[in-house]
């Protein structure tokens, strides 16, 4: 435990090595925190459990108190350091909670934009916010180690360890009611999923940008190399026609193959 | 019989379930991912439209998917080595994404359902979308007119259909597309090519046909179809700019996203522009038509593909095309694929022409559950009251009932309403975040009331239905809606029948009851670059971003905040 923690302060200690790549740090956590918040919003209006509705409700009031706070020190943090936005925006080693590729498709979790309640179903989707909240105390509490020197920031990170406990105790209850009352199965598989989904993803997502890198050089090469004589055919050959007339193709004939 | 549909990989990737004939759920998946025209293979449309149904993937008879990978794939080599050197980058990752993916299609959707490959069946890219054009028509029989980017090779195609049949008959070939052209003048002027060819439509109200000699040699007519330069544009899979410089020296420099846009009196350079776009489409596609009647004499025409949702082209197909009528699909291109694949399959092995209703909804529904806020209403009749008594008020409402529509714009489910006279079009579209101020907003007006502010041609009848159409307005339009009728006399009416949407029709009786013309500003419940609302939550977290005063959603009322 002790090993894996050193490494983790190793492998973490980048992201608040200078003042820009702190305020970067400090806007991707904010910016994480505000999607989990309105998701969990959107959570709540689907489940059907008035109790596990209001939690929700009030999960989601303290995600987006912890964006603020972050959007605070970082604010202050710029005014301070006279940072300008270049700065803010070159890219770094920033601490992102999922570690997912931010774009267009996924919010700040590495999760798709489209609801995860939707996605997931209610028992799943509690399954899912429980280890991530255990996953998110432990980062917190490691940040706030490698921040000892910043007093407030420290503060900071101490209050929303507060409520992450509250958030894990408030899964867990519900996970535990689920499971006496005979949806002990549903409650291991999402839990089960939750874990081995995130275990498994930076090893997937390591393994198919290294692969697909690799692959595309390959396929670079082969093109200068194995179908370099068909590309000069190609430039020297009869054009391929623009236009023509089809033959008649019987309706079953059309859905034969796929060429 | 089962057949699932699906179309993917290209643009607005969606699945369709036809049970014995009838399409009984059809869903983009878009509108679950919220990335508009999300083209990534559809397992949340697919996972919908089969639980919506109760039925397993495992049970379905045969899954058609809407294109045919090989001969795509062919496509991409040929061009790669057609344009050796040039093509090694595109060409590394297009061979990727096909060696690694797309090849192996049919093991993916047969893993994904938990069905034997044999089961899944491939059906050409134009088959799948004029099918899907020509069984949602009211025809027997029609010519067929297919006006895309590109499918497999195909960008145009010509052909006939006869009750359950289809005939293709000839096809103009990649790189050779009327789509593409559109697409890249749609990038040339600074919008985003594949998604943004409404507003270079719209902006051509703007401007005068100036480049339209220039333009017009460009693409020129050749025995039934067309050719395209090949130096001004560059059409290839992967290629992020579908122009050259050669385009810019012949027109000038393009604009950048974010450039002022010229499309004022005295300095419409760009609004010109894309007049003269428009107008040598609707050239070149007229002269297309007039192809096509000589070899398929029909009285009827289908017409399918990306130029299809083009509202200035089917308006002059319906006034000025060799066809007495013409309709277009309420999703005409690459997601109304996965409908017409599924129906083409269940006609060809189950016989029999499959069934659609005209305007599109098999989608989800508004579920039971309230959204925290809510006002509770009671009744249809409370709900008529609550909508007129806002709109009289001036107030802009959302309004969101039923299932959800499947295509590129909802006709009264998932829509935005205001007053004319009381608000403006361009307020209605602002409240929704859109900020391009040329862009015209839609007039719902009864079909009993519909003459009397539109010039209606008796063949554009389903056109006007789906809002197909510009139509010329007459005088009382300009004082009853100010704003809605574009310099060119035209204005955009999306009539509205007791049989086609008798909640939307009775509205509009009660709004005339009380007094107001019979006419509605009515646009989608979409927030700017986002998917239309689908159900009450998201409608109510839109809401909330929106500049709307109140929202209705089944007999539910919410305010923002």
């Amino acid at each position: 435990m002790g090993l894996t923690n050193s490494l983790a302060r190793w492998r973490h200690r980048g992201a608040w090595s200078d003042p820009a790549r702190k305020l970067r740090t400090l806007e991707s956590f904010a910016e994480t925190e505000e999607d989990g918040g309105r998701d969990l919003e959107v959570a709540a209006r689907r489940v059907t459990d008035t109790d596990l509705r209001a939690h929700l409700l009030r999960h989601a009031a303290d995600e987006k108190r912890h964006a603020a706070l972050f959007r605070k020190h970082a604010a202050d943090l710029r005014a301070r350091m006279a940072l300008t936005a270049r700065d803010a925006a070159e890219p770094d080693a920033a601490y992102d909670l999922s570690r997912g590729r931010k774009g267009h498709e996924v919010d700040a979790h590495g999760f798709f934009r489209a609801g995860l309640c939707d996605e997931l179903g209610e028992v799943s989707y509690v399954a899912m916010v429980n280890v991530a909240e255990r996953r998110a105390a432990s980062v917190f509490a490691l940040h706030r180690d490698l921040n000892a020197n910043d007093a407030e920031l420290c503060a900071t990170f101490e209050d929303i360890l507060r409520d992450e406990k509250y958030h894990v105790a408030y899964t867990e209850r519900f996970l535990e009611r689920w499971s006496a009352a005979g949806r002990g199965d549903e409650v291991k598989k999402g839990l089960s999923s939750a874990r081995t989904s995130r275990f498994l993803g930076a090893w997937k997502r390591l393994g198919l940008r290294s692969g697909a890198g690799f692959s595309q050089v390959l396929l670079f090469v082969s093109y200068c190399t194995l179908l370099a004589p068909f590309g000069l055919l190609a430039r020297f050959g009869k054009p391929a026609p623009t236009r023509r007339e089809l033959p008649a193709v019987s309706a079953e004939k059309a859905l034969r193959g796929q060429g | 019989m089962r057949v699932l549909g699906i179309s993917a990989f290209h643009r607005d990737a969606a699945a369709a379930l036809v049970v014995d004939g009838e399409v009984v759920a059809a869903a983009q998946e878009e509108r679950f991912t919220r990335l508009s025209l999300d083209p990534a293979f559809p397992t949340r449309a697919i996972r919908w439209c089969l639980s919506s149904s109760g039925i397993a993937g495992s049970s379905l008879d045969r899954v058609v998917f809407y294109e045919k990978p090989l001969r795509k794939f062919e496509r991409v080599l040929a061009r790669s080595l057609q344009r050796f050197p040039a093509s090694a980058v595109p060409f590394s990752k297009n061979a990727f994404v096909w060696l690694g993916d797309r090849l192996w299609i049919q093991n993916r959707i047969a893993d994904h359902l938990s069905l034997p490959a044999e089961r899944v069946l491939f059906v050409e890219q134009a088959r799948a979308l004029l099918a899907n054009a020509f069984y949602q028509s009211p025809f027997e029989r029609a010519a067929l007119l297919l006006l895309d980017d590109v499918g497999e090779w195909s960008s145009t195609v010509l052909g006939r259909g006869e009750k359950e049949t289809l005939e293709l008959s000839f096809e103009v070939r990649h790189p050779h597309s009327l789509g593409f052209l559109a697409s890249a003048l749609t990038q040339y002027l600074g919008f985003a090519p594949g998604e943004d060819e409404h507003k270079l439509e719209a902006l051509a109200a703007l401007g005068e046909p100036r480049h339209a000699t220039a333009l017009a040699a460009l693409v020129w007519n050749v025995d039934q179809g067309f050719e395209l330069a090949s130096a001004p544009f560059r059409f290839d899979d992967g290629a992020e700019r579908l122009f050259t410089d050669e385009l810019e020296r012949i027109l000038g420099p393009a604009r950048r996203s974010g450039d002022p846009l010229r499309a004022r009196p005295g300095d419409a350079a760009h609004a010109d522009l894309a007049a003269s776009i428009q107008l040598v489409l609707e050239e070149r596609v007229l002269a297309l038509a007039r192809s096509l009647h000589e070899r398929a004499p029909e009285e009827n025409l289908c017409v399918a593909g990306l130029l299809a949702g083009n509202r200035g082209i089917l308006g002059r197909l319906a006034t000025d095309g060799p066809f007495a009528n013409v309709f277009a699909p309420l999703a005409p291109g690459k997601s109304g694929g996965a409908v017409g694949a599924a129906q083409y399959v269940h006609s060809v092995l189950a016989g029999g022409r499959c069934s659609a209703p005209i305007a599109s909804a098999f989608g989800e529904g508004i579920d039971g559950m309230a959204e925290p806020g809510a006002s509770e209403l009671g009744d249809a009749a409370r709900v008529h009251e609550e909508l007129v008594r806002r709109l009289a008020a001036g107030e802009l409402v959302g309004w969101v009932r039923g299932p959800m529509e499947f295509g590129v714009r909802s006709l009264g489910r998932r829509v935005a309403l205001g007053v004319p006279g009381k608000v403006s079009g361009a307020q209605l579209l602002g409240a929704l975040k859109h900020v391009e101020t040329f862009l015209p907003c839609r007039l719902a007006v009864t079909r009993e009331a519909a003459g009397a502010f539109f010039e209606l041609p008796e063949r554009a009848g389903t056109l006007a239905e789906l809002g197909h159409v510009f139509l010329p307005a007459r005088t009382a339009l300009r004082s009853a809606a100010p704003g809605a009728v574009r310099v060119d006399g035209r204005a955009w009416p999306q009539v509205v029948s007791r049989e086609s949407d008798p909640e939307l029709h009775g509205l509009l009786g009660r709004l005339a009851a009380s007094g107001a013309p019979p006419l509605l500003w009515i646009t989608d419940f979409a927030l700017r670059g986002s998917p239309l609302v689908r159900n009450e939550s998201e409608a109510v977290e839109a809401l909330g971003r929106s500049g709307l005063h109140a929202l209705v959603a089944g007999t539910r009322v919410y305010l923002p905040g």
